[in-house]
């Protein structure tokens, strides 16, 4: 096993393009946006069922799409939405399919938890924890055959690996050596479960070295750090090398899914929590070390809201579906 | 009120609704499924029962006599149950002299026997009735050379060593004349005509106990000796009683052929609700007139009755006609080498 | 050409890989040891590593990657070595598999095929015989094939592999040394036809996998008896050829439905269900079904023969059910 601890800046500041930067910060304040627009949306009764947020995770979704292409895959999890976004789902489709919409992405059969696009390489949001990770596996031999240098992104939390799925597929990506990164996103709570309780482990990082795979463990909420980890890694996947492993140590604001009191966090956590918020602190070092004009992000921030609201109207505006497709698309 | 003591009768819903359709309640019949459950089979056993003690009160138990062939050859014409008849030659054979006295009693008989009409006989009747009160029937004939069908058949069964009956033959045209005429394979039922893709053969069959019209379904779909086979099997199951009720449903056209008889033309009843059906005639030699040539050959009459409430005279008229043109020319439809 | 059924579905697999590029076969030994029934035999050395993949024991993982892999365009036939092993990777056939293309509106198809082998007669013992299709058919979305001759195992297979959606093909362990004609030519067979194997009047046997040929060696002594009975095999329980069955009653008014599964909640069940629901004016006889017992397959040679379902079985089903004035003169 082999841990790298990158610290911020370390490969310089210069190394990130300002259009990078900007897109970085676009898709950050994208899934913030979205998410508290659901959130609320979910509190007027417009959107049934179960929402799982990723307020606060926002820079690792955003720092590892950032470095791939829409022939790249991902699999996600029950808190999905950041992924997708950053993978670049259309969050007109999305927000339609949390309304349970015809014009969703899944017509309405799907919701919050299945958000798929194929066209883009996202192979679905999963209601079923660490499902996702073989999925990455049976994505990652289409890649291996298809010789193009393609590379698979199964994400999950810490949670999943008490999961057989997380050990199984870990295991056969290695013996296969398949072009995977796995990437634990440590929010420090599985479902209502602090970390120290299920986790006989300090590090996730720590498990990899029982598959004979490279480890690398990131603050996941410097978004800076994780693009700049990842960039290096997935290149590396790209020339044939893999699978790895990767630990984002970050921290979920929200409770486990809309609605939760989360009676079981100690008072003070989450505030504690959001002084270190990684959309705050990447957009201060973005004006005062990177010298981005404020006009330019407020600018981002707007077009934001923008197609935040498009998509609110777009989803409120849309027909449900018609009840007889209920038995449609159940087979090809 | 029904007493609570009325022992409740069991069938299996094969037979409820079969008895139902017949319009006889479930009391008559003798259960003989398991644990006395009344299955089709009794249902059918009790209208054969009653059909066979219309035609003929003679016990049903049929033992062998001894009868000289003259005896039996009279009785056949004459219709005589030998059941009854005492026989006057040695060791009680029945002989004509004995048949001849059976025949004089009963030209003699003047008592009627009376039996209301049920089963069967009860059904065929109501059908009847109910096709002639509301189809207005009209009736078509035409007069049809049968030289080369006739010559037709006499080289097919040669050539496949196969024995093939005109009735298959009438099977095979009428299959194909109804695939031409798409607008004569329709049935009216409350008011709304269907237009079918399936062409299923009704072929009307004289029974003791009364008519029954097993089906050829799919006739255009099958060769010659597939129809042969198909015909010959029901024909047979009909007149043991074997016929499952599949091989009676969808019929969407029948015919009625009497070839076999001294008749020529006649005015069937169709079968609803279908709207057409072929009375076939017998095939005799005739004078045929030909260009102004006079030549021996053999004819038959074609009797087609259409219910004009769904078709007009002009289509059965081009129908009838190409019936007429398959059965002068057979090759067209009946490739030899099939 | 006289082939068994082993070999019948181990040509199906090589000719369909020869055919088409993107089919390939993952599961536990079905490499260089050919598969623990010999199946793959001969497949690594033509088609090599890429494409007859060696996994480690990791069932879940296996139906997972396959999952990916035929969502993203490849075409998976893997192999679960017993189907009681199906119980072991649920999640990824039932939430998973099954349920993609429809979560996702219809965006994803899943060509892959799940081969596995149940049944009892071998004295493998409760976790190594069952038959545990009725688990399958109850799932929408996936198809269930049961061959019960070498060439349908062979043109079944075939049509699977082609098929767009999750197959689980069942092969029996008893019929894999059963031999029977096989065109050399190319064929498939059909999902959702039932085969008449044998055609009666008096009553139907409708009857699955190996209870094909037990139904076929009850005929003559029916025969015997006085009652003429049809024979049907399904082929594929999902989709199920509901109309050959219904003809085939609406003729005959009798029913027996014989599986080698616990008869309790099996697919007889649904069968005699469906019957009386559509066509109950057509029976003239209580439906019988014919299965094992409720309880887990034994060891020991007299206890499995005990629980597995034979001809005699049959014979006695037809005969409680055949008895009527037509089947008098059977009695004396």
């Amino acid at each position: 096993m082999k841990k790298i601890k990158l610290k911020k800046g370390e490969e310089g500041l210069s190394h990130i393009p300002n259009e990078e930067l900007m897109s970085l910060y676009q898709t950050m304040v994208k899934i913030r946006g979205f998410e508290e627009r659901v959130s609320s949306l979910f509190s007027d009764g417009l959107i049934p069922g179960f929402l799982h947020l990723y307020i606060g995770q926002e820079a690792v979704a955003s720092g590892i799409c950032e470095n791939l292409s829409k022939e790249d895959y991902i699999t996600s999890t029950h808190r999905g939405h950041g992924h997708c976004i950053a993978k670049g789902a259309d969050v007109k489709k999305m927000m339609a399919e949390l309304f349970g919409k015809e014009t969703g992405y899944c017509k309405g059969k799907g919701g919050s938890m299945h958000v798929v696009d194929v066209e883009i390489g996202i192979l679905g949001a999963n209601g079923i924890v660490g499902a996702g990770m073989p999925i990455a596996v049976g994505a990652g031999i289409t890649a291996k055959t298809n010789n193009k240098g393609q590379v698979v992104i199964p994400f999950f939390g810490e949670g999943a690996t008490g999961i057989g799925y997380f050990h199984e597929a870990v295991n056969m990506a290695s013996v296969l050596k398949l072009p995977i990164i796995f990437v634990c996103e440590s929010n420090q709570y599985a479902e209502f479960t602090p970390r120290e309780t299920h986790l006989p482990v300090k590090t996730i990082v720590e498990r990899g070295g029982a598959y004979g795979i490279e480890s690398f463990l990131v603050n996941g909420n410097d978004v800076v750090e994780v693009y700049q980890t990842m960039k290096p890694i997935i290149n590396r996947v790209r020339n044939g090398e893999g699978p790895f492993l990767v630990e984002c140590v970050t921290n979920r604001w929200s409770g486990h899914f809309e609605g939760d009191p989360q009676r079981y966090r100690p008072e003070g956590e989450i505030d504690e929590w959001k002084k270190n918020d990684p959309i705050k602190n990447f957009r201060s070092i973005l004006t005062s070390e990177y010298h981005i004009q404020e006009s330019s992000l407020v600018s981002i921030e707007e077009a934001v809201k923008l197609e935040l609201d498009e998509a609110e109207k777009f989803s409120r505006e849309s027909p449900f579906p018609n009840e007889l497709s209920t038995l449609e698309d159940v087979y090809a | 009120m029904t007493s609570l003591l009325a022992k409740p009768t069991f069938a299996s819903p094969r037979a409820r609704a079969y008895a139902n359709k017949l319009g006889i309640a479930l009391d008559h019949f003798e259960g003989s499924g398991p644990n006395g459950r009344i299955i089709e089979q009794d249902v059918i056993h009790y209208t054969e029962k009653i059909n066979s003690q219309i035609k003929d009160l003679t016990p049903t138990k049929k033992q062998h006599r001894k009868i000289t062939p003259l005896a039996k050859n009279i009785s056949n014409i004459q219709n005589i149950s030998i059941e009854q008849v005492q026989g006057s030659g040695m060791d009680g054979k029945i002989v004509s002299a004995d048949i001849l006295i059976k025949v004089q009693q009963s030209n003699n008989i003047t008592d009627k026997k009376k039996l209301r009409l049920a089963g069967i006989r009860k059904v065929i009747a109501k059908r009847m009735t109910d096709s002639k009160r509301n189809a207005p029937h009209v009736t078509l004939t035409v007069k049809t050379e049968a030289t080369h069908l006739v010559n037709y058949r006499n080289v097919y069964m040669e050539k496949h060593k196969i024995k093939i009956s005109f009735t298959d033959l009438f099977v095979k045209i009428v299959a194909e004349s109804l695939r031409k005429h798409p607008i004569i394979n329709v049935s009216l039922e409350e008011e709304m005509l269907t237009y079918h893709n399936d062409i299923n053969i009704g072929i009307a069959v004289a029974r003791e106990e009364g008519l029954i019209v097993p089906v050829i379904h799919n006739a255009d779909q099958k060769s010659l000796e597939q129809i042969s086979f198909d015909v010959k099997d029901k024909v047979n199951r009909a007149r043991t009683r074997k016929l499952k009720r599949t091989d009676t449903e969808n019929s969407r056209f029948t015919i009625s052929n009497l070839g076999m008889y001294e008749v020529d033309a006649f005015t069937p009843v169709i079968n609803q609700p279908e709207s057409a059906i072929l009375g076939i005639g017998r095939i005799i030699e005739d004078i045929i007139v030909e260009n102004s040539q006079i030549r021996i050959g053999k004819t038959m009459v074609l009797s087609l009755s259409f219910d004009h409430r769904v078709m007009d005279g002009a289509p059965a008229a081009e129908f009838l006609g190409e019936l007429k043109h398959f059965i002068e020319n057979p090759e067209d439809i009946l490739s030899l080498q099939n | 050409m006289l082939i068994r059924y082993n070999k019948a579905i181990n040509n199906a697999l090589r000719e369909e890989m020869q055919k088409d590029s993107t089919v390939f076969i993952a599961g536990e030994d079905v490499g260089n040891a050919g598969g623990s029934f010999g199946i793959t035999r001969g497949l690594i050395a033509e088609f090599g590593s890429a494409r007859v993949i060696d996994t480690p024991i990791s069932e879940s993982a296996i139906v997972g990657m396959a999952v990916g892999a035929s969502s993203t365009g490849l075409r998976p036939v893997i192999e679960i070595m017993f189907m009681d092993f199906i119980a072991v990777c649920f999640d990824q056939i039932i939430n998973q598999a099954a349920k993609m293309r429809y979560m996702s509106g219809g965006q994803m198809a899943l060509p892959l095929v799940i081969r596995t082998q149940g049944g009892a007669g071998l004295n493998a013992g409760p976790q190594h015989s069952q038959s545990l299709e009725a688990l399958l058919f109850h799932i929408p979305g996936i198809k269930v094939v049961m061959p019960s001759n070498p060439y349908d195992a062979k043109g079944l297979l075939k049509t699977a592999i082609r098929d767009n959606n999750p197959v689980v093909f069942i092969e029996n362990k008893a019929l894999y040394g059963m031999k029977g004609e096989v065109p050399e030519e190319d064929y498939t067979i059909p999902f959702g036809k039932a085969k008449i194997v044998k055609e009666g009047i008096d009553v139907t046997i409708v009857a699955v996998g190996q209870m094909v040929n037990k139904a076929l060696a009850a005929v003559e002594t029916l025969e015997n008896n006085g009652i003429s009975a049809e024979i049907i095999d399904p082929r594929t329980i999902t989709p199920l050829d509901t109309d050959t069955i219904k003809q085939s009653v609406k003729k005959t008014g009798r029913l027996i439905i014989v599986h080698e599964a616990v008869k309790i909640g099996g697919v007889g069940a649904e069968i005699a269900a469906m019957i009386q629901e559509d066509i109950f004016d057509y029976l003239d006889a209580p439906i019988q079904r014919v299965g094992a017992p409720f309880t887990p397959v034994p060891y020991s040679k007299p206890l499995e023969n005990y629980y597995l379902p034979n001809e005699n079985d049959i014979i006695n089903a037809v005969k409680k059910i055949c008895v009527g004035r037509q089947f008098s003169f059977a009695s004396h």
